[in-house]
């Protein structure tokens, strides 16, 4: 029968034993973890608390090894002397028996004897173990030498029995040296040897006692030893359990806190604050943690603003500069045509100069709009399927003038399976032509820039390779950077250090990624990846 | 001196109080071995109550299973021996009318432990002419066996005893 009253008790008390001791968050831990004490302090309270009990347990062991030995020792004795006294009771009785054969003369052959006088005499059975009675007192005699000092308590009864051996060794004396057996002496001789033979058997019984006692007492101190062993260990093994979960909670949980919060600020998240309540190096770790996460917040804001009002300055600026170099680049142009009349050498000279910087200027305008854009996040990808093929090949015929002006070969491997992608066909021609003109630009006469894209792992990768100089491994990740170029570069007086990290936003602006494989002397490969799903 | 007189009142009770209880312990002590002297002489009324009614079983149900009994130049080892010994015994010939017992004076006991001694001297009188046929002795080692104290060893005896 199910007692309904007793299951709501015992729910409750699973639960309060559930707060007491589940994993972290209990009043025990906490309890813990509020003590305003070094972390170093109560780890080494902790270790003196279990290096204490195991004290305790050692000094109970030799407690008890003590005592055990002693029992040891003492059983040793009394036994020893047990087995001095069971001798001497055995000679006596084996002497008081030879005396038993012809005891009690003619009444005892009529008791045997069914009530008859028996036949022969009681003379010839006492002739008949005179012989030997001697013998056997000797053996009794041995016996009487224990090899050991009887206990005090022992003393007067054995005081009693060399008495009776004194006695007895007389009356043998006489009886061996009668020619004539005597009842009487025989008869003198069985009250002697009974006084002995009771006071042996005393001794023996009482030591046996003793001995029995002191096994009965050995068990008891066993099991006694055994239950405070158990008591004791279990005990200490629970307090260093205990003091194990409550120490280790007070320290993890905090720790585990501070590193999930810590993790939240590496993703970008500030919102929330750690809460430990250690007074120890921990409590100052997660007050530190809180202020970290508040600065950076505060910092993270102020770089936001920045960044969008240097982005909007930037799209500003460009737009401001791009309309009057718009009216330069076009009347420079129309000049250069000739639409206003002939023009001499020099001023051709001077015009071709100021088309060409304008152009200059143009595109890095350009690249910075773009790119101020895209940080902006202004820039929205105008996605539509267009062919990859055509755009790579289109990106080739933009710089093949360039390439053949420097000794350059040009070549596109392209593949059958993949034609049609999905994205923003100009934007992944602006990444393409980046990719392009960089390799030709830096690719000496003699060289080749090739062109290739594949599906692979799910994705779709475009590569570009060049048999230029090669990029340091250490710049490698610094080219995609705003402004930088490398050595190589930077000598070409040429092109803004912008063109890679616009491809390398445009790229993540389709889901992508772009990275070089390049070692100096061997060349760059570049490579940027199309996820399938635009594909 | 009022203090003085309450705290010596009260060593006082603490020390009658401790020296009834060991009076009373040793006293507890002497009861219980004069009732295991009372059970050991017991074989010796068994005995002449066996022999005086010749009732064999009753005699054989003090001895101890492997008990020895050495009397009139033999030793009588194990019950069955014992046995064969008192069935040929004058006291239990249906001839004999003899009534046997033992004086007061003629019965000696110790304990100690689960062994102890008892000698005694028996008197066999013949109801029929009067008269004391035989007077044995013995002296027994008995031992108490699964409660019940038994014969575990006889030596026969001279009687001596005097009143």
């Amino acid at each position: 029968m199910i007692n309904v009253r007793a299951a709501p008790a015992r729910a409750a008390a699973f639960v309060k034993w559930r707060r007491l001791f589940g994993r972290a968050d209990n009043p025990l831990v906490h309890g813990i973890a509020r003590l305003p004490a070094k972390v170093r302090t109560k780890l080494l309270v902790s270790f003196l608390g279990i290096a204490v009990l195991l004290l305790l347990i050692a000094l109970l062991g030799l407690r008890v090894l003590g005592q055990s030995n002693s029992r040891s020792e003492s059983l040793k004795a009394l036994e020893e002397r047990a087995a001095g006294y069971q001798n001497l009771y055995t000679e006596s009785t084996t002497f008081r028996d030879l005396l038993a054969y012809c005891a009690g003369g003619a009444d005892v052959g009529k008791f045997l004897n069914g009530g008859r006088p028996a036949p022969g005499s009681t003379r010839d059975c006492l002739r008949s173990i005179d012989r030997t009675v001697g013998t056997a007192l000797a053996g009794l005699g041995t016996a009487t030498r224990l090899g050991f000092e009887p206990a005090a308590d022992e003393a007067a009864i054995f005081g009693q029995i060399k008495g009776d051996y004194r006695a007895l060794n007389g009356l043998v004396a006489r009886i061996t040296a009668s020619s004539r057996p005597s009842l009487a002496l025989h008869a003198r001789a069985e009250v002697f040897a009974d006084d002995l033979k009771i006071a042996a058997a005393t001794l023996a019984n009482r030591t046996q006692n003793k001995t029995d006692a002191l096994v009965a007492q050995n068990r008891r101190a066993y099991s006694g030893s055994r239950n405070l062993f158990l008591g004791v260990g279990i005990g200490a093994i629970g307090l260093a359990l205990l003091l194990g979960f409550v120490l280790s909670w007070s320290l993890i949980g905090p720790i585990q806190r501070i590193g999930g919060r810590l993790a939240a600020i590496a993703s970008g998240d500030f919102s929330g604050h750690v809460d430990v309540p250690n007074r120890d190096e921990l409590g100052d770790l997660g007050k530190n943690v809180n202020r970290m996460n508040d600065e950076l917040r505060r910092l993270y804001r102020e770089l936001e603003a920045t960044s969008r009002h240097k982005s909007e300055f930037l799209a500003n600026m460009s737009h401001e500069l791009r309309t009057p170099l718009n009216a330069i680049i076009g009347f420079s142009q129309v000049l250069r045509e000739k639409m206003f009349g002939e023009i001499n050498q020099k001023q051709q000279e001077y015009l071709d100069d100021i088309l060409s910087s304008g152009n200059h200027l143009l595109s890095l305008i350009n690249d910075v709009l773009d790119l101020s854009k895209v940080e902006a996040g202004q820039v929205e990808l105008e996605v539509a399927t267009f062919s990859l093929r055509e755009a790579l090949e289109r990106g080739i015929v933009m710089v093949r003038e360039r390439a053949t002006q420097n000794g350059v070969q040009l070549a596109l491997e392209s593949d059958p399976n993949v034609d049609l992608v999905e994205g923003d066909e100009r934007r992944i021609r602006q990444v393409i032509f980046n990719l392009l003109s960089n390799a030709v630009k830096f690719t000496p006469a003699g060289g080749r820039v090739d062109v290739r894209y594949q599906q692979l792992n799910g994705e779709l990768r475009i590569f570009v390779a060049d048999t230029g100089p090669g990029i340091a491994p250490e710049d490698h990740e610094r080219i995609f950077d705003e402004f930088h170029q490398t050595d190589e570069g930077a000598q070409q007086h040429e092109g803004t250090g912008l063109g890679l990290a616009l491809s390398k936003r445009l790229v993540e602006l389709h889901g992508g990624h772009i990275w070089v494989d390049s070692e100096l002397g061997k060349g760059s490969t570049f490579v940027f990846t199309m996820p399938m799903g635009s594909a | 001196m009022k203090k003085l007189l309450i705290g010596a009142t009260l060593v006082g009770l603490a020390l009658a109080g401790s020296g009834y209880g060991a009076l009373s312990k040793s006293s507890g002590t002497s009861v219980q071995k004069q009732a295991t002297l009372y059970q050991i002489e017991s074989i010796e009324r068994t005995w002449h109550k066996a022999a005086s009614f010749k009732n064999l079983n009753l005699m054989m149900s003090i001895w101890a299973p492997n008990s020895v009994a050495v009397i009139g130049g033999k030793a009588y080892t194990g019950k069955a021996d014992i046995r064969t010994l008192f069935s040929k015994a004058g006291p239990f010939q249906p001839q004999n009318h003899w009534l046997s017992d033992t004086p007061a004076y003629k019965i000696r006991s110790t304990v100690n432990g689960n062994k102890g001694t008892l000698y005694f001297e028996c008197h066999y009188i013949d109801i029929d002419t009067g008269k004391v046929a035989i007077v044995v002795g013995a002296n027994l080692d008995v031992q108490k066996i699964n409660g019940k104290w038994l014969i575990a060893h006889l030596s026969s005896s001279t009687p001596t005893l005097q009143p």
